[in-house]
C-alpha cells in the first residue's frame, strides 16, 4: 500500500524567537514500487518532510495526516516500531551512525533490535552486505571505521536494508562521494529494487542525478511542493525549476537548445536513452534524405 | 532540537541585553553570593522580586524563564527528598515506618529548593541576554588579572568560546544519530537503567568519534589561520562601559543591603527573637 501525506505542516521551535515554518500544507502520494525523487534547494524542507514519514517528528493535531501502508500516524498511539520496520531510513551522511566493532555487528544492529535470532541476523546481514556491494567474507570482520568513504556509506546503508524494509528512503545518499562512489550507491539502490520490489524515495538537490534514476519527481521550495511530474517530462518545467534555483539536467538543456534551433523530436532525459533518441533522430533524418535524393 | 536549549541566547531589544557583558557577569556573581547567604523566606521573596524586575526589563517571557527551571526539576525534587529524609535535627513532625521528617528538615529542604530555583533563573537570565561571544569576551576581560600568575586567560577564553560554540553542534549531531538508530529499531525508553544505558552506546560511540574528528579539524583551521603567532591580539568589538552600566551597578548594590538585612534582622540576632 502507498504512503499518503495530506496537508502536512510543521514549524520548528514553535513559540520561540527561533520559530521557523519548515513545511506548509504539503500533500503527496508515494505509490508502490515507484522510485520517487524529491528535489529542492537547501533548506526547502526535504529532510523535515521525510522525518515525518516514519514518525521521527510527531504529527501535531490539525497539521495534516500521514498514512503509511494503512497505518495512520495521526492515531493516538501509532505502532511506530512497525512503521520503522516497514520504512528503512538512510539519513544524510549515514556513516556517522556506524558504531560497532565490526561491520557485521553494525549491520546486525537493526535485525537484533527486531528480536531476530543470531542465525537470522547473520543471514540478513549477509544478504544486505552483498546487495550493498560489500563482499561478506572480506568485510564482515573489519572495523567500520577503517573503511573508505564510499564503503562506509554502503555499510551504513546495508545496516538499514538488513531490516528488510518495504520502503527505502534516502536523504542525499550521494553527497560528498566521488563519481564512482555515487554510481555505486545508485547501483545498490537498483539492486534492492530488483530483488525486493522496494519503493524508493531519494532526496537530493542534484537534479541531473535524480532524473537519471527516478521515475517521478516532487520539487520542494520554501516548505511547499510546487511541482510534481514524471522525470521524463522535466523539460517542460525548465522555467519554474530555474526560478526556484534548481535547473534541469544537461540532457534536457541540450534538448531545449536543439528545439530552439528548430530540431524537435522526442528526446529522452536519461543519459543512455538520450543518446539513443538523438541517434535515432539523425538516423531517421538520414533515411528521409536518402529517400529524397532518390527521387 | 525542538525546544530551546537551557540558557540559549534569546534575542530581544532590551536595556538588559544592551548592558556591558562584564556588568552582567559581576551582577550574577553578587546574585549567587546573595542567594547562598540569605536564609530567610522573606529574603528569598525579595530576591525573587528583584530578579522579576530584571526579567520584565529584559522582555523575555516568564514562561521561557520557567522552562529553564523545569530543566533541573529532577535534581530539585531529588535534593528535596534527600534533605527531607536525612535531616535529623529538630522536632519530628511526621513519622512513618523508618521515615522521620523534622520541622527543621522541612525548612531546610524548602530553602535548598528555593536556592536552586533562584540560581537557575538568575544564571539563565545571564545567558538569555548575552551572546556566548560577548560572555567569553567579558570573562577574558574580568579574569585578566590572573595573567600575573602566568595563567593564559586568552587561551582559556578561547577554549570557553569553542566549547560554547560547539554545544549546539554536538546536540544536533546527537539528535541526528539518535534518529538514525531509532530508524533501525533502537529502543531508548524501555527497560531498566542498565539496559537503557547500554542502549545509548550506539549513540555515544559515533558521537565521540565525530567530536574527536571535529576537534582535529578545528585545530588545523586554527593553525592555518596562524593562531598563537602574536601574543598581542586586537579585538574587533572592544568592550566599553556606558552610563547604563553605572545604573545597573547601583542596582546590584541592593544585594549587599539585602544580605545585611537578612543576616541582621531576619535570621540573625533579631530574627531569632521573632
Ligand atoms: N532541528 C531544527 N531546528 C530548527 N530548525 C530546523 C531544524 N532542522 C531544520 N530546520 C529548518 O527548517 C528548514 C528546513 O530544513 P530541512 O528540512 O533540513 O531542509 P533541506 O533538507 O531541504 O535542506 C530550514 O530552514 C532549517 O533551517
Ligand atoms: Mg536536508
Amino acid at each position: 500500500m502507498p504512503i499518503t501525506v495530506k496537508n502536512l505542516s510543521y514549524t520548528y521551535m514553535k513559540g520561540t524567537p527561533y520559530e521557523r515554518a519548515a513545511l506548509k500544507n504539503v500533500s503527496l502520494e508515494v505509490e508502490d514500487g515507484v522510485f520517487l525523487g524529491i528535489i529542492g534547494a537547501t533548506g526547502s524542507g526535504k529532510s523535515t518532510f521525510i522525518k515525518h514519514l516514519n514518525g521521527l517528528i510527531k504529527l501535531t493535531e490539525g497539521n495534516g495526516g500521514i498514512v503509511v501502508d494503512g497505518i495512520d500516524l495521526t492515531a493516538k498511539k501509532p505502532d511506530l516500531k512497525l512503521v520503522r520496520q516497514k520504512i528503512g531510513m538512510v539519513f544524510q551522511y549515514p556513516e556517522s551512525q556506524l558504531f560497532a566493532e565490526t561491520v557485521l555487528d553494525d549491520v546486525c544492529y537493526g535485525p537484533r533490535n527486531m528480536k531476530k535470532s543470531r542465525e537470522e541476523c547473520e543471514a540478513l546481514a549477509k544478504e544486505a552486505m552483498t546487495l550493498a556491494g560489500l563482499d561478506f567474507e572480506n568485510f564482515k570482520g573489519r572495523s567500520p571505521f577503517e573503511l573508505s568513504g564510499g564503503e562506509k556509506r554502503r555499510a551504513a546503508i546495508a545496516g538499514v536494508i538488513a531490516c528488510r524494509p518495504e520502503y527505502l528512503i534516502l536523504d542525499e545518499p550521494s553527497a560528498g562521494l566521488d563519481p564512482k562512489g555515487k554510481d555505486d550507491i545508485y547501483a545498490l539502490i537498483g539492486r534492492i529494487r530488483a530483488v525486493d520490489k522496494v519503493t524508493v524515495v531519494v532526496v537530493s538537490h542534484d537534479v541531473d542525478e535524480i532524473c537519471e534514476y527516478a521515475d517521478r519527481i516532487a520539487a520542494f521550495d520554501k516548505g511547499e511542493i510546487f511541482a510534481e511530474f514524471d522525470a521524463e517530462d522535466i523539460g517542460e518545467y525548465g522555467r519554474v525549476l530555474r526560478e526556484k534555483g534548481l535547473g534541469i539536467p544537461l540532457t534536457a538543456r541540450v534538448a531545449e537548445e536543439l528545439k530552439r534551433r528548430g530540431i524537435e523530436a522526442d528526446f529522452k532525459v536519461r543519459e543512455k536513452d538520450f543518446t539513443e533518441s538523438v541517434l535515432r533522430y539523425y538516423a531517421a533524418k538520414r533515411a528521409v534524405k536518402k529517400e529524397g535524393g532518390g527521387l | 532540537m525542538k525546544d530551546m536549549t537551557f540558557g540559549q541566547y534569546y534575542p530581544a531589544d532590551s536595556p538588559v541585553h544592551r548592558l556591558d557583558p562584564r556588568t552582567k557577569l559581576l551582577f550574577v556573581f553578587f546574585y549567587i553570593i546573595a542567594v547562598f547567604f540569605i536564609e530567610s523566606f522573606l529574603g528569598y521573596a525579595a530576591v525573587a522580586l528583584y530578579i522579576a524586575v530584571i526579567i520584565i526589563a529584559s522582555k523575555i517571557p516568564f514562561k521561557t524563564v520557567l522552562k529553564s527551571v523545569r530543566a533541573v526539576i529532577f535534581i530539585l525534587l531529588l535534593t528535596m527528598l534527600l534533605n527531607l529524609l536525612f535531616y535529623r535535627e529538630g522536632e519530628v513532625v511526621f513519622a512513618f515506618w523508618i521515615v522521620r521528617v523534622t520541622g527543621a528538615g522541612l525548612k531546610f529542604s524548602l530553602t535548598m529548593a528555593l536556592r536552586l530555583i533562584l540560581l537557575v533563573a538568575g544564571t539563565a537570565m545571564l545567558t538569555f541576554t548575552t551572546t556566548p561571544t560577548a560572555l567569553t569576551d567579558a570573562l577574558e576581560s574580568v579574569l585578566k588579572p590572573l595573567n600575573i600568575f602566568r595563567i593564559n586567560v586568552r587561551d582559556f577564553a578561547l577554549i570557553m568560546s569553542i566549547a560554547l560554540r560547539f554545544i549546539p553542534s554536538v546536540r544536533e549531531e546527537a539528535d541526528r544519530i539518535i534518529s538514525a538508530q531509532k530508524a533501525r529499531g533502537a529502543d531508548f525508553d524501555t527497560g531498566n537503567i542498565v539496559r537503557r544505558a547500554r542502549a545509548m552506546l550506539p549513540v555515544l560511540i559515533p558521537l565521540f568519534v565525530s567530536s574527536l574528528r571535529r576537534a582535529d579539524e578545528l585545530a588545523l583551521a586554527l593553525d592555518s589561520r596562524c593562531y598563537n603567532l602574536s601574543d598581542k591580539r586586537t579585538k574587533m568589538k572592544v568592550l566599553r562601559y556606558k552610563t547604563a552600566d553605572l545604573g545597573a551597578a547601583f542596582y546590584a548594590l541592593i544585594f549587599v543591603g539585602l544580605i545585611i538585612w537578612d543576616r541582621l534582622f531576619l535570621t540573625g540576632i533579631a530574627g531569632r527573637i521573632i
